[in-house]
Parts: structure tokens; C-alpha cells; sequence
């Protein structure tokens, strides 16, 4: 019986050593890319026509658009427009890499926390030098609560300061134990369905059934998630309050 | 249907248009909360999925913290216990604040409508 951890090894498939660092090409590349290719695709092909009713391709691109511009409209308001782009493509890639990864024999780089912590790092370094660029040294007053006696505040500024540098943790860690719960749990319950065989099979098998329907479900509020916080915090960043 | 003839776009849809009114006028809305009920809900889960993981996150960078200070400056293991309480706090204080922001939206919209156990000081 094959572990429920065995589909989350990293498996080399390039060697390639740069300057001592061990930079090979592995499957979590590899699906990273196939993720890049076919969400570029969808927009590509999608839009080639540019119709003005849209077809069903289209259709697709133009919601996936629609979402994340309503969504830093909402949550970022003005001078949010500018870092449109990038939420864009964190959802898209995020998203494609959640749904690709419950595609039998696939991989889900998602699952693995050294990639949701680098793109959870990267929002993070993003929005402080953000935050600092616009504000300078006045940035520093989003760790002051306003309204509260002096000898509250030594006490209140350290917990702000905390909670801010929790953010790229809790964000990463959203994502990837939700990818990897998800998957180990599906592989446990085919490993029921074995187990049990033909006659008790079936219960663990429509629950799979169902399961896939909500992983489906996680796969898209994970990325969901991921691209509204980047938001809030790009938020704090811009308008300094929370 | 191809952009070369705005024309033709044109009637088009006017003519989608004619059918939804007529699609819309045989089949009735669905009684009007259903919508936004469902609407909400998935953003009550995505407000779950972050108290969850934020409190959860405190602890673990506040005990990191206070480990690796015990470990460098060997305070152990008073600095772990100050980190786990500080990122327990922070996490919490990260978790009140997605509540707050939360229920603040839910006040607003009014979804729910008097439903009082919604809405947080």
C-alpha cells in the first residue's frame, strides 16, 4: 500500500547544480509551468477574438477579470490599480495550481509550504517597501493603536508588531496545509476503498465523491483568500488604517 | 460572430438581449435571499479559514521567537513562554480584527437582516 504522503515527494527530474545551490528542474516545476502555460492559454486563446458577445472561453477569461477587479476596487479603492496586475496573476496562478493538482497523477506545488511562503514573502517584503515608499518613516505609525494612554502602548506595540509579522506565516500556512490535508485525506479514503473491497467499499468511495466536489470548492477559496489578503495588507499599506 | 462586423455584433445583441428578457419573463427570479445568503456564506468561510489559521500561526512564530532567543541568548526558558504568550495574543489580535472587518460588512449589507448574534460591538 503506498503511503498518503508519497504523492507530495519531490521527484528530480533535471539535474542542475548552480554555484552549489541545487536548482534541478523537479515535477513541482514542471506542474508550476504547465499552471503558467494553460493559464496564459485561457487568456490568450480566450480573448483572441475579442468578441463582443462572448463565447465560453471568453466567458471564463472575462469573469476570472472581472472578480479580481471588483475585488481590489473594493478592498484597495484608489491607487490600488497599479498593483492590479499582480493579484491578477497570484490568483490565476494559484488558482490553476489548486484545481491542477486534483487532476489524477498530478502534483500540486501548492501543497508544499517552501512555495506558498515564497510568494506569501514576496507579498509581504512587497507591501512593507509599499508601505514605506509611500509614507517613509511615517509607515512605522500603522504599529501605534491611536487613542491610547503611554503605558498601554509599550505593551500594545510589540503585539502590533507581532501580528504584523505573522501575516506572511498565517498566509502561507492557509494555503499549504489546506492543499495538503485535503490531498492526504482523499489518498486515506482510497486506501479504504481497497481495503474494504467490494462489499464495504462503496461508503469511503461516495465519500470521495462528495469530498472531491468540496476540495474543488477549497481549491478555489484558497486562492480566493490568498489574493483578498494580499489586498487588505496592500490596503493597510496604501491608506495606513486598519 | 466576428469583431469585423460591428453591425452584425450589434444585432446580435439586441437579439440576445430580446431572448433574455423573454427567458427572464418565463422563469421568475428564485425568492430574492437566496442570493446573497449564498454569497455571504462563502465569505463567512474564508473568514473561518483565517481566525483558524492566524491564531494557530501566532503561537507558532511567537514560540519560534521565543526559542530561538532562548537558544542564543539562553533565557530558557522565560522567552519562550513571553513569545508564546505574545503571539497567542497577536494571533488573537489578528482574529478579532478579520471578525470585526467581517461583521462590520455584515452590519452594512444587512444581509441577515436583524439578526442580532451577527453583529459585535
Amino acid at each position: 500500500m503506498h503511503s498518503p504522503m508519497e504523492q507530495f515527494e519531490i521527484k528530480r527530474l533535471l539535474h542542475l547544480n548552480l554555484f552549489g545551490i541545487d536548482a534541478s528542474f523537479t515535477n513541482s516545476s514542471t506542474w508550476m509551468i504547465i499552471a503558467v502555460i494553460l493559464a496564459t492559454a485561457v487568456f490568450v486563446w480566450g480573448m483572441r477574438q475579442r468578441a463582443l458577445v462572448p463565447g465560453k472561453l471568453q466567458s471564463v477569461a472575462e469573469l476570472g477579470y472581472e472578480f479580481i477587479a471588483g475585488m481590489v476596487r473594493d478592498n484597495v479603492g484608489d491607487g490600488g490599480k497599479k498593483y492590479f496586475p499582480f493579484i491578477l496573476t497570484l490568483f490565476i496562478f494559484i488558482l490553476f495550481c489548486n484545481v491542477l493538482g486534483m487532476v489524477p497523477y498530478s502534483f500540486t506545488p501548492t501543497s508544499h509550504i517552501v512555495v506558498t511562503f515564497a510568494m506569501a514573502a514576496f507579498v509581504f517584503v512587497g507591501v512593507t517597501l509599499i508601505g514605506f515608499a509611500r509614507h517613509g518613516v511615517h509607515f512605522l505609525s500603522l504599529f501605534v493603536p491611536k487613542g491610547v494612554p503611554f503605558a498601554l502602548l509599550l505593551l500594545l506595540v510589540p503585539i502590533e508588531i507581532i501580528s504584523y509579522f505573522i501575516r506572511p506565516f498565517s498566509l502561507s500556512i492557509r494555503l499549504f496545509a489546506n492543499m495538503l490535508a485535503g490531498h492526504t485525506m482523499l489518498k486515506v479514503f482510497g486506501g479504504f476503498v481497497v481495503m474494504l473491497g467490494i462489499i464495504g467499499g462503496w461508503a469511503p468511495l461516495a465519500f470521495i465523491v462528495v469530498f472531491t466536489g468540496l476540495e474543488l470548492l477549497i481549491a478555489f477559496l484558497q486562492a480566493y483568500v490568498f489574493a483578498i489578503l494580499t489586498c487588505l495588507y496592500l490596503n493597510d499599506a496604501i491608506h495606513l488604517h486598519h | 460572430m466576428s469583431n469585423h462586423d460591428p453591425e452584425g455584433a450589434r444585432r446580435g445583441v439586441e437579439e440576445m438581449e430580446a431572448k433574455l428578457k423573454a427567458a427572464r419573463a418565463a422563469n421568475p427570479k428564485p425568492s430574492h435571499n437566496e442570493a446573497p445568503s449564498n454569497v455571504m456564506s462563502q465569505r463567512q468561510t474564508g473568514v473561518a479559514y483565517r481566525v483558524l489559521v492566524d491564531m494557530i500561526a501566532g503561537l507558532l512564530v511567537g514560540g519560534f521567537l521565543g526559542y530561538w532567543l532562548d537558544r542564543w541568548l539562553g533565557w530558557a526558558p522565560y522567552s519562550l513562554v513571553t513569545g508564546l504568550v505574545l503571539g497567542f495574543v497577536a494571533g488573537a489580535n489578528n482574529a478579532w480584527r478579520a471578525i470585526r472587518a467581517y461583521s462590520k460588512d455584515a452590519a452594512v449589507t444587512g444581509s441577515g437582516g436583524d439578526d442580532g448574534n451577527r453583529r459585535l460591538p
